[in-house]
């Protein structure tokens, strides 16, 4: 009954962050959005790996934690780049790899 | 059903970053945003600490310390304050704050929660780290995004010299 509690709790941050996700056109509340959804995920598994007692859990945790550092550092500086181009960090003003039509 | 002290501890931590997630994507100010994303990553830092991953709490501490001061520089360049002075020191105040509030944190939690025995020791840690060649995974994703961050970096100075 008590892991259904954390189980829901986790699930509603990350509903939190897709909502986020969806509902954005700011590059960097997007960027927020997905780091509340990686939140949600390392939750979990901490969660796991605090019942089961096995370290192999903790590195899994490791692991995603890296991911998610890289993309935080990438998607900041894609955001810095895209202002530089474009003058805003609305997502909705990247059309450039859109195929033209004639 | 009845719950114990550490679980309660637990689902207030957890409602109370699901709160500052709420605050931190609905305010249109981007201090109060990420005022609100810092709180969230303190209370889930709180939330691992507290269950015994300490060595996944503290790493994440420093993860998400360098997210915000990451976030803060890309805010401060965006925003227009373009002088490296400033983007440095406002980066290592808000990591100083970041830190200052994470241990306020710690002290405030209940003596019997800090006191409780690690499970997991670093050398379990360092053989599972080892034996699932997760050390090799980390440093190959380190050396993948290097690669990419790289190329996207040509990419885009050639735009832009062109």
């Amino acid at each position: 009954m008590t892991l259904n509690i954390y189980i829901g709790l986790a699930l509603t941050l990350l509903a939190i962050g897709l909502y986020g996700l969806i509902s954005s056109k700011d590059m960097l509340k997007i960027l927020i959005s997905i780091e509340i959804a990686i939140l949600a995920s390392i939750i979990l598994i901490v969660l796991f790996a605090s019942i089961s007692g096995v370290p192999y859990a903790h590195v899994l945790g490791l692991l995603v934690l890296f991911v998610s550092a890289a993309e935080t550092a990438m998607s900041a500086a894609l955001a810095i780049l895209l202002n530089r181009e474009t003058g805003s960090i609305d997502v909705s003003k990247l059309k450039e790899l859109r195929e033209e039509t004639s | 059903m009845t719950l114990d002290i550490a679980t309660i501890i637990d689902i207030i931590l957890l409602v109370g970053a699901c709160v500052s997630a709420v605050f931190s994507i609905f305010p249109k100010r981007y201090p109060r945003a990420i005022f609100a994303f810092t709180i969230t990553n303190l209370l889930i830092v709180l939330f691992c600490i507290h269950r015994l991953a300490l060595i996944i709490g503290f790493i994440l501490l420093w993860v998400y310390a360098g997210a915000i001061v990451a976030f803060s520089v890309a805010i401060m360049n965006i925003a227009g304050a373009t002088e490296a002075a400033g983007r440095i020191k406002g980066g290592i105040i808000v990591l100083i704050i970041f830190l200052i509030i994470t241990v306020l944190l710690v002290m405030s939690l209940p003596p019997e929660t800090l006191a409780a025995p690690v499970e997991i020791t670093f050398r379990d840690f360092a053989h599972a780290l080892w034996g699932t060649h997760a050390f090799i995974a980390i440093l190959l994703s380190l050396l993948v995004f290097t690669i990419i961050a790289s190329a996207l970096m040509i990419v885009v100075f050639t735009l832009r010299s062109k």
